[in-house]
């Protein structure tokens, strides 16, 4: 009997636990190591860009560094930043250059460096040697035209305002544009206005420039969000509201303009699929998978009878 | 002496109950202590880090704003005219100090002009420029490289290069010519302090102590003296870490177990101490309770100690239909068999004994030899031979008395005949060697006595007490009243017995040759009947000879002894 409780009480010692502290450590030590460069961080759309990356990094593991100049101007102090990145060493960088002709350089020495890389937004890769994810920027200039050209009855003389022309971006928008004008019964495209810095006030000067010397014009494309709300703003302070406006990226201030019926259409271009998307592909890289050259997004056309549809869906999302 | 202390069941159970109770208690206890402890260690991890990485966050924004100031900054224009040479170098420190005040957390901003030798240095509140001896090239040198290492983390360096020496995060990078040649570098530097009230101050304890840590170093944390030392985890304490965006750097806390214990312990030790005193309140409820359930037990033991002590009519209670009702039913069953048993065995020793005292009685000859002895008597009476007819006559009544009273008792009356008869005989054969003296008291004569239960011992007397070579043998039987019992002696004359003759005379070591009766078994049958009250002896006088004495109780009634 007495060595049953003597048994008993043993097995009651073992169970006391001596609390002894320990330590937690987040160990952080992701399987991949991403650099993505954008062109700049002065518009809704790079935020839902960085916004998609982040989030697909986050579900993926990934250890994910974002830098971006000031201002989508800024070519050398982002160049610097990608000789930054190079020398970090990650596994994959994620690039939206600000100078196409430039980009082949140093996507060079990215390779020669063993690390991979995937431009967004912008197709610098001529060779298609370096898999792109972004918009088919030719067609949405086609959308574009449709879009206005129904406005129209595809008659008239329309213009299209866009950033450098060294931007692979707005140079295929412009041509998408511009080459589907020519297909209307009797269209033309008489003025192409570059704004580097693709901010709204630049598109405002664009847009009262082209008001000036081309009073005619009944309608304009604007290759981003921030050119067509500057645009607007010139229409509606020289007081042509009639003219057919059309812009570009899926963003909460150009949909409400819309809405508003300040503007015609908006051509889709959705950020923050866009960085899914890339972070997804870059996963798939260093995982040593087969990726298509190009990985075009979603771009149609909104109009003010679906816009809502695109409004709803940001407040869903929680993004805005 | 040393006093033992005796349990009831009923005391045993209620310690074994409280034991085991306070075991359960003690052992649950400690049990979910552990796993709440574990518990309460996870959650509070968690909510550190949760707190940590919100931290880590703001740092990198920091960290990343300083980084991208620099990084713009050296591709400007106007920095990389500035850097030409200049008297006052006063618009480049203008603009230096124009990066501080336009950048919240860059304390400083310091650019070193190689060809000259120089470090111009601004901050909001100051400016300068060092040269020559002043200047700390280690300092420069040692930026410059870990930048190189990691150009995205911030060098974490102490400002040697002025009086206040302040810890600085710094990104270094180099300004280049159109040449491709670096002309100049340029330090923007974060204060750490600034880093410690921005990101790491706290004035909740419950977070522990919050360090920025660098490779094992701490690099920011609430003391400055605590900055350039290791980040030491004691026994007992809790670290949890957040690593940054910054390669390398990594936000801390470290806080002692014994706050998160503490209460645990004090919640675990109030619930031990309720838990033993509800056992001791309990005890009394619980011991009247076992008290009441081992009631039945309590009277079956009873009733085991009564039938031990020999009252076999004793039965047990039974109170419930338990095992304690089995057993008290089974007890009471048992004591049933044992008394029918008991029953049995006397009853058939009894008639074992009957049954040996018939057989004992019945081994003289049968009617039929009786009847022809008359026959012969009748011969010799009428051949002349009167003495030969008295002789069979003798021995007809010897035999009719033996054979035809089949009880076991008879009267003192024929008892005596019968020995006289067998005397008459006795005294043919030994030709009168002996004589014989009846003294029966009056009123005896009518009380009975099991039946040859004299004969024996006067052929005993006749054929070992006296020598038939001598005269004057005598014999004498008498029966006499000694208050309640009846006295019978059997006397002889002759040389007396020995001890050893007595002995083994009244162990079995002689048999009747009349009727196989040995002397034990007078004494058998005595105390068979009448017990304690019926005795034997044998006398030795001083005199000389024999008195075999039999005291037995005086009963006139011939059933009252028999058995």
């Amino acid at each position: 009997m007495k060595k049953y409780i003597l048994l008993l009480l043993a097995c009651v010692f073992l169970l006391c636990g001596c609390g002894t502290a320990s330590s937690w450590q987040e160990t952080g030590k992701e399987e991949i190591s991403v650099i993505a460069i954008l062109k700049a961080r002065n518009s809704l759309h790079w935020q839902f860009v960085m916004e998609g990356l982040e989030q697909t990094a986050k579900n993926s593991n990934v250890n994910l560094h974002v830098i971006w100049p000031e201002r989508e101007v800024d070519t050398d102090t982002q160049l610097r930043m990608l000789q930054d990145a190079i020398q970090a060493a990650p596994d994959v960088i994620i690039w939206a250059p600000d100078d196409s002709s430039r980009a082949g350089e140093y996507a060079k020495q990215i390779k020669e460096a063993g690390i991979h890389l995937i431009y967004v937004d912008e197709n610098a890769s001529q060779q298609e040697d370096v898999p792109y994810v972004g918009s088919d920027n030719y067609h949405a200039g086609e959308l574009a035209a449709r879009s206005m050209g129904e406005a129209l009855q595809e008659q008239g003389t329309v213009a299209f305002i866009g950033g450098s022309q060294e931007q692979q971006v707005h140079y295929l928008r412009g041509k998408g544009f511009t080459d589907s004008v020519e297909q209307w019964s009797n269209g033309e495209c008489l003025v192409i206005q570059e704004v580097p810095d693709c901010s709204i006030a630049g598109g405002k000067a664009a847009m009262k420039q082209i008001l000036q010397e081309h009073p005619q014009v009944q309608g304009v494309f604007c290759a981003s969000a921030l050119l067509c709300m500057g645009a607007q703003e010139a229409c509606q302070s020289e007081d042509r509201t009639e003219i057919v406006l059309v812009g570009m990226d899926t963003q909460s201030d150009v949909l409400t303009a819309l809405k508003n019926r300040k503007i015609h259409a908006v051509i889709s271009q959705s950020g923050y699929e866009m960085g899914c998307r890339a972070m997804e592909l870059a996963v798939k890289q260093t995982e040593g998978q087969e990726i298509p050259a190009m990985n075009y997004i979603k771009n149609e056309i909104i109009s003010r009878e679906n816009v809502k549809d695109y409004l709803d869906a940001f407040v869903m999302e929680g993004r805005e | 002496m040393k006093r033992e202390i005796r349990l009831n069941l009923g005391a045993k159970l209620l310690l074994l109950v409280m034991g085991i109770s306070m075991l359960i208690t003690a052992a649950m206890g400690v049990l979910f202590y552990g796993r709440v402890t574990e518990s309460v260690k996870n959650n509070y991890k968690n909510t550190v880090a949760e707190n940590l990485r919100t931290r880590a966050e703001q740092f990198d924004a920091i960290m990343k704003k300083a980084y991208l100031v620099c990084t713009c900054a050296v591709e400007s224009e106007e920095l990389k005219a500035l850097t030409e040479k200049d008297e006052t170098y006063e618009a480049l420190i203008e603009l230096l100090r124009s990066y501080c005040r336009e950048n919240d957390g860059i304390y400083s901003v310091y650019c070193y002009l190689k060809e000259e030798d120089l470090l111009v240095k601004a901050s909001i509140e100051d400016s300068q420029i060092q040269t020559g001896s002043f200047l700390n090239h280690t300092w420069i040198s040692r930026v410059a490289e870990g930048e190189r290492q990691d150009p995205f983390s911030p060098v974490h360096n102490r400002d040697s290069t002025s009086v206040i020496q302040r810890n600085y995060f710094t990104f270094g990078k180099g300004i280049y010519d159109e040449n491709g040649r670096e002309k100049a570098i340029l330090f923007v530097n974060t204060d750490e302090r600034e880093i410690y009230f921005s990101c790491l101050q706290s004035d909740r304890n419950s977070l522990g102590t919050l360090s920025l840590v660098q490779e094992g170093e701490i690099v920011s944390s609430d003391r400055v003296s605590r900055i350039g030392t290791r980040l030491q985890e004691g026994e007992k304490e809790i670290l949890v870490q957040v690593p940054c965006g910054e390669k390398g750097y990594v936000m801390c806390s470290l806080s002692r177990a014994e706050v998160l214990e503490k209460d645990l312990g004090t919640s675990r030790n109030w619930i031990l101490l309720v838990a033993f005193f509800l056992n001791l309140i309990l005890a009394g409820p619980i011991y009247l309770l076992l008290k009441q359930l081992l009631y039945p037990m309590k009277k079956l033991e009873e009733s085991m100690n009564s039938v031990k002590e020999g009252k076999l009519s004793e039965r047990a209670v039974i109170y419930r239909n338990d095992e304690i009702g089995s057993l008290a039913e089974n007890f009471n069953d048992m004591l049933d068999q044992v008394e029918t048993l008991i029953d049995d065995l006397v009853t058939q020793k009894m008639l074992k004994k009957e049954a040996e005292l018939e057989a004992l009685s019945y081994q003289i000859t049968p009617h039929f030899m009786y009847n022809t002895l008359s026959s012969i008597r009748y011969g010799a009476i009428l051949e002349g031979y009167q003495e030969m007819g008295d002789l069979l006559q003798a021995f007809i009544e010897l035999l009719r008395i033996s054979a035809s009273d089949r009880g076991a008792f008879i009267t003192v009356q024929q008892e005596i005949r019968m020995v006289q008869n067998y005397i008459l005989l006795q005294q043919f054969r030994y030709k009168d060697s002996f004589r014989a003296e009846f003294v029966v008291e009056p009123g005896t004569e009518l009380f009975y006595v099991p039946r040859l239960l004299i004969q024996p011992l006067v052929e005993n007397a006749i054929l070992h007490g006296l020598d038939h070579q001598e005269r004057g043998n005598r014999v004498t039987v008498s029966v006499s009243r000694r208050g309640k019992n009846l006295e019978i002696r059997v006397a002889d004359n002759g040389s007396g017995m020995t001890e050893e003759e007595i002995r083994k005379l009244l162990t079995g070591g002689y048999h009747s040759k009349f009727n196989g009766i040995g002397i034990n078994n007078i004494m058998e049958r005595l105390h068979l009947y009448y017990g304690e009250r019926g005795r034997m002896h044998y006398l030795s006088p001083a005199e000389g000879g024999t008195v075999a004495v039999i005291t037995l109780p005086a009963s006139d009634d011939a059933e009252a002894y028999v058995i």
